[in-house]
């Protein structure tokens, strides 16, 4: 079965006290092991509206439609969870930190959600970064129809009471993000 | 429809200082189906006006759809779901002559009323249940497809419309005085022309959109031309109020319109979009709960449209006196109306009044067997068969008339998904779209 594979990842200003950490990571991290897809769709709803509301200072985004979608899903997640190495940023900061929202969805190519995701990518280049793009982009995802979804999931780094990197850092280590116009 | 069934599956979850998230999989993840597309579309048809409510719209629909994919899908649930110009992005709609830039009033308002002709063409209250603004929708649609849509839309009045408007204001003068509260009128002719006929009646009738459909670059319906010409006539047809200070806005006769190139001929051939659709007439019950009692079609051939003659005859066997004109009757001749300027962009305004009938225009009613007084006209010279038709029991593509049985499903509005939607290769360009350029590692940093 054909994959694509849709990420979003957008960092803000934000300080360890900063609710909007929770708003937008929590959701899905419901204790229930299982969900109906009524109830996926609220959690998801409810994530991807708080982040949508935030003032993002950088971000990037991306849709796959090869071969590797489903590999570059669990990349992603693989490096999102992997917590061994001590990041920078929890050691030292020297400006204002920032937290990073990791929105990833895996779809069955060709059905209702990738081309869903596929029109609302069909963008032109000058414009990939403009926070317009980026809003349309979560309206996209919120309004997906999860039927077709294969695998979802929302981060935020760092989570509520974590440091977070500063923008000389954000730039270091999240470095294909680029400032949103 | 609220779903039950817990099958999203929790594969990971984190929550601490250096990370908060979880990720989620669907184990049984089903063929999306029209069902899918429709669960879109259904948000929008229960809120006409509520188009910036998609996304929510999605999210409300059906998310278990256990159907098998079909081999074709409602033309119209994918060019919501996708876009209206799916897999034809990068063709632009096609425009006959007058190339216009300003609407009837010659101004360019109609710009800002694009994404807004739904609730500016809203029917009086007692109306709206019968009112289909789908095509009214299509600007509306999300970025970027609706931007797309917008910017190739433009006002359309071409001589068809013309005759439509000659021919609507012939109409309006026939309404009797005052307006008959049983009255209802369906205008059932090629978009362009069926929308200058409303606008023709002016503040008489209270047009009401069965337009239940989308363009499409490839589209067998040209329905950007209705659009068109919608635009073209909005100043009038949204201005529309009752001239009579006795006439509420409910009072004026209701006026069905219908896109009567919503049927075109059409072979299942590989380059045409089929944006066709079927015209559900209300129930007979709904007329006698609004108190209507005759109808009058009109239309453009001998007969009533295939779609309409089950309704049309179960009205008639119901006791609602059913009758037509059409549209060539209205030709004959046209009067100028000297109370009317010389319009810039119109020419001289004129009516058609029926079989050249100027001056007796109300007369249209006792003729074609509608009430009124009797009146005497030598039809012999005239035109033969403009009076006398009557709804009757026949064989159509979606009815019957001698079995109980349905017709075989039919395909007009059905397109076949895969095809529109990847097969033509221009919806997305396949592969890797977005900022992310790079390959390999580098995600993120910590």
């Amino acid at each position: 079965m054909a994959m694509t594979f849709f990420w979003v990842q957008l960092a803000w200003r934000s300080r360890h006290d900063d609710p909007a950490r929770t708003q937008v990571g929590t959701p899905l991290t419901t204790e229930a092991d299982e969900l109906a897809a009524d109830e996926l769709r609220t959690h998801w709803d409810a994530a991807l509206a708080a982040l949508r509301a935030l003032p993002w200072t950088h971000g990037a985004w991306d849709l796959v439609r090869t071969d590797g979608a489903a590999a570059d899903f669990d990349k992603w997640v693989a490096d999102l969870e992997d917590t061994t190495d001590v990041p920078d940023w929890a050691l030292s900061r020297k400006g204002e930190p920032h937290a990073v929202a990791t929105v990833l969805v895996q779809a069955r190519r060709d059905h209702n959600a990738d081309l869903a995701l596929g029109e609302a990518c069909d963008l032109p280049e000058a414009n990939w970064f403009d926070r317009s793009v980026f809003s349309g982009l979560l309206d996209c995802a919120r309004g997906l129809s999860l039927g077709s979804v294969e695998r979802l999931a929302v981060y935020v780094q760092p989570g509520p009471g974590g440091g977070g990197p500063d923008e000389a850092q954000l730039m270091q280590g999240w470095d294909h993000l680029r400032s949103i116009t | 429809m609220t779903d039950t069934t817990r099958h999203w599956k929790r594969a990971g979850s984190r929550r601490g200082e250096r990370i908060l998230g979880a990720r989620w999989w669907n184990p049984n993840p089903t063929p999306s189906s029209r069902r899918d597309a429709m669960a879109w579309a259904a948000g929008l048809l229960a809120s006409a006006f509520a188009l910036p409510l998609l996304a929510q719209s999605a999210a409300q629909g059906t998310e278990e759809d256990d159907e098998p994919a079909e081999p074709r899908t409602r033309a119209s649930d994918l060019q919501r779901a996708v876009a209206w110009d799916v897999g034809d992005m990068t063709t632009h709609l096609q425009w006959p002559p007058p190339d216009l830039a300003v609407d009837v009033n010659g101004s360019s308002a109609w710009q800002q009323a694009v994404t807004t002709l739904a609730s500016r063409l809203i029917p009086p209250d007692r109306w709206q249940p019968w009112y289909l603004s789908t095509l009214m929708q299509a600007a509306a649609q999300p970025h970027p497809a609706g931007r797309r849509l917008v910017e190739q839309l433009r006002p359309f009045c071409d001589d068809a419309a013309k005759r439509g408007l000659a021919l609507g204001r012939g109409l309006r003068a026939a309404l009797p005085d005052p307006l008959p509260k049983d009255l209802l009128l369906i205008i059932d002719l090629p978009g362009p022309q069926a929308v200058a006929v409303a606008a023709g009646l002016g503040d008489r009738a209270a047009p009401v959109w069965v337009l239940d459909n989308w363009p499409h670059p490839r589209g067998v319906v040209p329905s950007h031309l209705t659009l068109g010409t919608l635009l073209f006539f909005l100043p009038w047809l949204a201005g529309v109020r009752p001239a009579a200070a006795n006439a509420a806005p409910g009072d004026l006769v209701p006026a069905l319109v219908l896109d009567g190139n919503r049927l075109l001929a059409y072979s299942d051939a590989s380059d045409r979009f089929d944006n066709r659709y079927l015209v559900r007439l209300p129930p007979v019950d709904a007329l006698n709960g609004r108190g209507l009692a005759r109808v009058l079609l009109v239309t453009d051939g001998d007969d009533c449209r295939d779609d309409l003659a089950e309704t049309l005859y179960a009205w008639h066997t119901a006791g609602i006196a059913v009758r037509r004109v059409v549209a060539r009757d209205f030709g004959e001749s046209v009067v100028e109306d000297d109370a009317a300027p010389l319009h810039p962009l119109l020419g001289a305004q004129v009516r058609a009044p029926w079989l050249g009938l100027a001056g007796q225009e109300p007369a249209l009613w006792s003729l074609v067997g509608l009430g009124g007084p009797a009146v005497q006209v030598d039809f012999a010279s005239r035109r033969p068969g403009a009076v006398g038709w009557l709804p009757t029991k026949r064989a159509t593509p979606f009815w019957l008339s001698d079995s109980a049985n349905r017709p075989p499903a039919h395909h007009h509005g059905f397109v076949y998904r895969s095809y529109w939607y990847a097969g033509r290769g221009s919806v997305v360009a396949p592969g890797r779209s977005g900022s992310w350029t790079r390959s390999g590692g580098h995600y993120h940093g910590s």
